[in-house]
């Protein structure tokens, strides 16, 4: 690929990102509900770190860690999830989430290596406080079965993102970009829990 | 933009009728959500258990139809669909191989299901039979589509990402119907509440305290 062919599709990219979508419609029922969910991981930066951390530390751990954190984190997401649902009083919600970015980022930072019984439980842990801020807003959604799909498939979407950068570890100067990645999700989990962001 | 054609009518007698039951297990979020894992887990299965399953679902439905079609159950199924779609969900997230008998059982429970739920609403006989037969076509396609989707898939490319992503896949699967089954009992625990501080229903004839 030539440097041309490089301008012309970073060019490409970077008017497709800057044009906004032009709705005929308002975006409720479904419509409205699966974006709402599918947004609503996607917008809130502490949930965007920790999701992504999760499918990072999948991948650096490698298999079978690399499915097994991703498999993990959406049922028990639902579990926590259906509490939110059921409004079922859950302690420290908001600190929970932004402990997950910190904790996920330091064991990304130090490279840990916990037995993967550990790792799973570490994630699930996590994966009820994020579960339940999704679920707290579901009955609320225009359309909640889409704002559930929306939200899930949200998440995934974050561990595969989190799962492709993970792939740089093959690389030395990886592991390192890696590990800076870290530190900064555990930046942004810092600045959450401390009420800065 | 293009032209399209516009009719009065639909292109043949009763076809409209059976359109609507072809596209009613798209349009009915539980239907879906049963049937795409267990589409999905049928295909990783070998091919012997992979066609007791199709006839399994095949019999289901057709019974389904028949019990719902001579009055059986047909409000409430979407508990029971929202919980075969997390067995089947679950399985699929483990990705083991199953016994023929076991896959075959839980195929043909959610074709009973689902042959239960897609029932026409009450109308014309033959309307009734002519939707009828369309959704029991919608339905068995569906699942043989995704069957057969996920043995090409797995025939195929050879990668080891595909099975991981297909139980990733099950695992979004169970999330959804799980909080898609705690919506259900949160909405029927709400319905029993707001009929428990419903007022006695008015008498007609007021008593005379004397």
């Amino acid at each position: 690929m030539s440097l041309r062919h490089i301008v012309a599709f970073g060019t490409f990219i970077l008017f497709t990102t800057l044009a906004g979508p032009a709705f005929a419609h308002t975006g409720q029922g479904v419509a409205g509900g699966f974006l709402s969910g599918f947004t609503h991981p996607i917008l809130g930066w502490d949930h965007v770190v920790a999701m992504v951390a999760v499918g990072l530390w999948g991948a650096f751990l490698g298999a079978p860690a690399i499915w097994v954190l991703p498999v993990t984190f959406p049922v028990v997401m639902a579990f926590g999830g259906a509490l939110g649902v059921m409004g079922v009083p859950f302690p420290a919600v908001e600190t929970g989430i932004a402990l997950s970015a910190i904790v996920l980022g330091l064991l990304i930072v130090f490279m840990s290596r916990p037995p993967l019984w550990l790792a799973g439980l570490i994630v699930a842990v996590f994966a009820m406080f994020h579960g339940y801020a999704h679920g707290a807003e579901l009955p609320t959604a225009a359309n909640p079965f889409a704002y559930a799909i929306g939200f899930v498939i949200a998440t995934g979407m974050l561990h595969l993102c989190g799962i492709a950068l993970g792939l740089l570890a093959r690389w030395p100067l990886g592991k390192i970009a890696i590990r800076a990645g870290g530190g900064v999700i555990t930046a942004v989990g810092a600045a959450f829990l401390f009420g800065i962001a | 933009m293009l032209p399209s054609i516009a009719a009065a009518h639909s292109s043949a007698p009763g076809m409209a009728g059976f359109y609507q039951g072809v596209l009613h297990p798209f349009l009915s979020p539980a239907q879906l959500l049963a049937l795409l894992p267990l589409g999905i887990l049928a295909g990783l299965q070998d091919k012997k258990a992979v066609s007791a399953s199709w006839l399994a679902f095949a019999v289901g439905s057709a019974l389904g139809l028949l019990f719902a079609g001579l009055g059986g159950i047909l409000d409430a199924m979407v508990m029971p669909l929202l919980l075969l779609a997390l067995a089947s969900g679950v399985l699929l997230s483990i990705g083991k191989p199953l016994p023929r008998l076991f896959i075959a059982l839980l195929a043909g429970s959610t074709g009973l299901v689902i042959g239960m739920a897609v029932l026409p609403d009450p109308g014309l006989w033959r309307d009734r039979l002519i939707t009828s037969i369309g959704s029991y076509a919608g339905v068995n396609l569906l699942l043989i589509f995704l069957c057969s989707a996920t043995g090409l898939l797995l025939d195929r490319w050879k990668m080891p990402w595909i099975r991981i992503a297909l139980r990733i896949a099950g695992s979004w699967c169970v999330a959804i119907a799980f909080l898609m089954l705690a919506l259900n009992i949160q909405g029927s625990f709400k319905k029993k509440a707001a009929a428990e501080l419903l007022p006695p229903p008015l008498q007609s004839h007021p008593v005379d305290p004397a």
